[in-house]
């Protein structure tokens, strides 16, 4: 993939902020979806639809319940790494 | 007059529905499923939801409807050429409600049948109802939809026990020299059968003693998945078919699933700040096929659509299965959409179902 770590890092922020309306500058990498961001099943899906949007990136519902930390979806989308 | 449409020669000529009595707030709900209103509503969008009572029955719902509707387009029962009935709740197999319900609303002898297209039965029934005005098959069509969800709901599902509410809506569809429904964009998905479905067929409950009462099912996640890659492109069909611009729409009017389907096409479809958006989830719930109709409904009595402008339509369903169209919406219903204030005192003719 081409895109960089910080560029994956800006469009997740972007995203997020449009979904949740939560400032970029409050989303880090170890950010947690659930505790810290307080995003439930429904607004996880809204992100990663849109990730595949602007990413070109499928991530499926099997692979998104699995990441807990805004940190762990940039691994996956830059290396395809889940969380086991 | 707003902007042309591309369609047949057809329109939706006047406009009913029916809300029942009981209101039930999500507070009414929270301890049985351990939820909250807050809950509920950020999930959503839902506040309440209208519960047919006993004697609101799936027949009698559609009859009220039905008979709004006819005078509302100014047809004549005995002047309707086909009964179209779409329903997944009505409990009897045979024969059909629209048959009954033709019979009850004193038509002559048109022709009726129902259809199972889940919540997307109203605009099937549009589009089909549109299809045999343009040849000629029928004069008048009456589209009615119908559904009383609350029995075939699983009350103590945390995911869906809060979601659905009964009701009906009705239009009259007939011949017009301006085009008013355009070419439908519709399809299937049999390979999602198991997203919304009811939990085991009827011959469960012959063959198996201790088989619970069938329910509706859903896998509420996959399925908002699933609308939100899918439907966009839908509403660009159908938009594309009429040769309609979303700058030309008047209104939107989503099947009202879920609120958050709904705020997220009105983003993808950049829809203009002047095209009103139905919203009525918060106040009916999802009532399936009948959503649409209650939804316009609504938008023309509070004055944020406008009879005469283009809108469009767009639902999805058990099967999966979809179906959108830009219509011209119809003058306003001379009243609001207004809650029973109380359910027929006597059991409805037709039974309970």
């Amino acid at each position: 993939m081409s895109t960089t770590g910080q560029d994956v890092l800006q469009v997740l922020r972007e995203i997020i902020d449009e979904v949740a309306e939560i400032p970029a500058g409050r989303i880090g990498l170890d950010s947690a979806f659930v505790s810290d961001l307080e995003l439930d099943s429904l607004a996880m899906v809204s992100v990663f639809v849109l990730v595949q949007r602007r990413l070109g990136v499928e991530v499926p519902n099997s692979v998104v319940e699995k990441l807990t930390s805004v940190g762990e979806a940039v691994a996956y989308l830059e290396h395809g790494k889940a969380p086991v | 007059m707003s902007p042309a449409l591309r369609g047949a020669p057809t329109a939706l000529l006047g406009l009913g529905s029916y809300v029942p009595s009981r209101r039930i707030t999500n507070d009414a709900l929270v301890d049985r499923i351990r939820s909250s209103d807050e809950w509920i509503h950020s999930r959503s969008g839902i506040r309440t939801r209208y519960w047919a009572d006993t004697t609101e029955t799936v027949e009698f719902m559609a009859a009220a409807a039905a008979e709004r509707a006819l005078k509302n387009a100014g047809v004549a029962a005995g002047d309707i050429g086909c009964v179209l009935v779409a329903t997944v709740t009505y409990l009897r197999q045979l024969p059909s409600l629209a048959a009954v319900l033709a019979h009850r609303l004193g038509t002559g002898s048109p022709a009726a049948f129902d259809i199972s297209a889940g919540c997307a039965g109203f605009c099937y029934g549009v589009s089909l109802a549109s299809d045999m005005v343009a040849a000629g098959s029928a004069r008048y069509v009456l589209v009615v939809a119908v559904e009383r969800l609350t029995d075939l709901t699983d009350h103590d599902d945390r995911q869906t026990a809060f979601l659905f509410g009964d009701g009906a809506g009705a239009v009259v569809v007939g011949p017009s020299e301006e085009p008013g429904i355009g070419p439908v964009a519709w399809g299937s998905d049999g390979a999602q059968r198991d997203l919304i479905r009811q939990t085991v067929p009827w011959d469960a409950l012959r063959d198996d003693p201790g088989a619970r009462w069938p329910v509706i099912t859903m896998s509420g996640r996959d399925v908002f998945r699933w609308a939100s890659y899918e439907l966009g492109p839908v509403a660009g069909q159908a938009l594309d078919r009429a040769g309609v611009a979303v700058g030309d729409l008047d209104s939107f009017i989503p099947h009202q699933a879920n609120l958050r389907i709904t705020e997220q096409l009105a983003v993808e479809l950049e829809l203009p700040d002047h095209v009103a958006v139905a919203r009525s989830i918060a106040e009916y719930g999802n009532t399936s096929a009948a959503s649409i109709p209650l939804a316009m409904h609504e938008l023309l009595a509070s004055g944020a659509a406008r009879p005469g402008g283009l809108a469009l339509l767009l639902a999805f369903g058990t099967g999966l299965v979809w179906a959108g169209q830009v219509v011209r919406l119809p003058a306003p219903p001379v009243d609001p959409p207004r809650p029973a204030t109380a359910p027929p005192p006597e059991p409805d003719r037709g039974g309970r179902s």
